[in-house]
């Protein structure tokens, strides 16, 4: 009698855990479609100057406050986001989406990050042609064009610095080169960044170690933006 | 009809090869807002000055902005799904493809050699926009000779270098630093 009961207890606990994983599972997999798409209505018209400065946001919001993903899959997630051309808030979301609901969930968490951008920018430009050749808003633009130069050339910095630490000639060549043939001779962009993957498939085929993991300069890329917020 | 597919490809193509981030693709939306002339090339700048001052991607604005100022609506709508679908179709790709080549590495050697190439982009930008306005778009376009000495802006110099320093040392946050910039460039100008 004891014995069988141990037995039925055991079972029932190794039911239990199983269900829970399965629940567990279950929750991971799907969020309410409506919540889902909020969570990132909210990333989406909260943070400013978009691309990196978003990532802590994210991870705060799906993270650590709604727990919808570990650090893990964020991890992966970013890893992801990172190796696709795009906006990374926006691969974010889509990735986040597609873990938490399929495609469905990455089209409406890609539709929620969109949204607010979108909507502002259609109903500022219902009136800015009007407004924009009055002097005091010409200056403020012209401002704020001053300022987007001073913080543009600031992340350009930091990024040179990152990328050109371990002082390869080749790649210094590879920056300046870019530089004067956008800045001179107004070679397209689309022909540099395909010649910058061909270096990198050549470089790969001819059996060259990629010192920096995609995992390593999503790191660095966290720790840059959370020092500004 | 065709104005609407123009816009989609246009932004299909700037989706497509933006790697590293907003600021990096603003040369290439610059060329192919010169190229495709759908919007004078002076706004621009405004292009970039809104997108510093509303949330969200710097892509997603700048396809917003370019297709509503010259197809409305469906122009803005079909803008940003042209510059979201080459995103959604490689990551699906990556997803299906991942357990094979990830481990091969060959993504991150192609970004690996994507990198130099990005800061030569940003470099550009950086240096565009800072002529833009600290030296009213003269030496670009070669009228530099006629100004004499009234040919750059003090005061903007003045506020680049307050940015530059408040970001950098001070760790203040951009979009204040942008904002603050805009009013004291409106009270002073």
């Amino acid at each position: 009698m004891g014995k069988k009961s141990s037995k039925k207890l055991l079972h029932n606990s190794y039911l239990v855990r199983r269900f829970r994983i399965y629940v567990q599972r279950g929750r991971i997999r799907k969020t309410n479609l409506f919540q889902l798409f909020v969570a990132f209505l909210k990333v989406g018209s909260i943070t400013f100057g978009g691309g990196y400065a978003m990532l802590p946001f994210i991870y705060r919001e799906i993270g650590s406050k709604r727990r919808w993903l570990d650090d893990d899959e964020l991890l992966d997630v970013l890893t992801i986001a990172q190796s696709v051309p795009g906006a990374i808030a926006v691969n974010s979301a889509f990735l986040i989406g597609y873990r938490k609901n399929g495609i469905t969930g990455a089209l409406i968490s890609v539709f929620g990050v969109v949204l607010p951008a979108f909507l502002i920018i259609v109903s500022i430009m219902l009136f800015f042609l009007t407004i924009r050749e009055i002097t005091w808003i010409r200056n403020f633009m012209t401002g704020i064009i001053t300022a987007s130069a001073a913080l543009i050339f600031m992340s350009g910095a930091k990024l040179s610095s990152r990328v050109f630490r371990d002082y390869n000639l080749i790649n210094i060549a590879i920056g300046i080169a870019a530089f004067l043939m956008v800045g001179l001779f107004d070679i397209n962009v689309i022909w540099l960044i395909s010649a910058g993957l061909l270096y990198g498939l050549i470089r790969h085929l001819a059996g060259f170690k990629t010192e920096l993991s995609v995992k390593q300069i999503v790191q660095e890329k966290v720790e840059d933006d959370d020092s500004t917020p | 009809m065709t104005l609407l597919l123009k816009l989609y490809f246009m932004f299909f193509q700037i989706g497509l090869f933006s790697f590293g981030g907003g600021y990096v693709m603003l040369p290439m939306i610059a060329q192919q807002i010169e190229s495709s002339a759908l919007i004078p090339m002076e706004e621009f700048p405004d292009l970039l000055a809104l997108s510093q001052m509303t949330p969200g991607p710097i892509a997603i604005n700048a396809a917003t902005y370019v297709g509503f100022r010259s197809g409305g609506l469906l122009g803005a709508f079909f803008a940003t799904l042209g510059v979201i679908t080459p995103a959604v179709i490689l990551i699906l790709l990556l997803l299906k493809i991942m357990a094979r080549y990830h481990k091969s590495g060959v993504v991150s050697a192609l970004l690996y050699g994507v990198k130099p190439v990005t800061v030569g982009l940003i470099m550009i930008a950086a240096v565009y926009f800072f002529e833009r306005s600290i030296f009213k778009g003269v030496v670009f376009s070669g009228d530099i000779l006629k100004m004499g000495l009234s040919f750059f802006n003090l005061p903007l110099l003045i506020i680049f270098v307050a940015v530059l320093v408040l970001a950098w040392k001070g760790k203040v946050s951009p979009i204040i630093l942008t904002v603050a910039s805009g009013a004291a460039a409106a009270l002073i100008l």
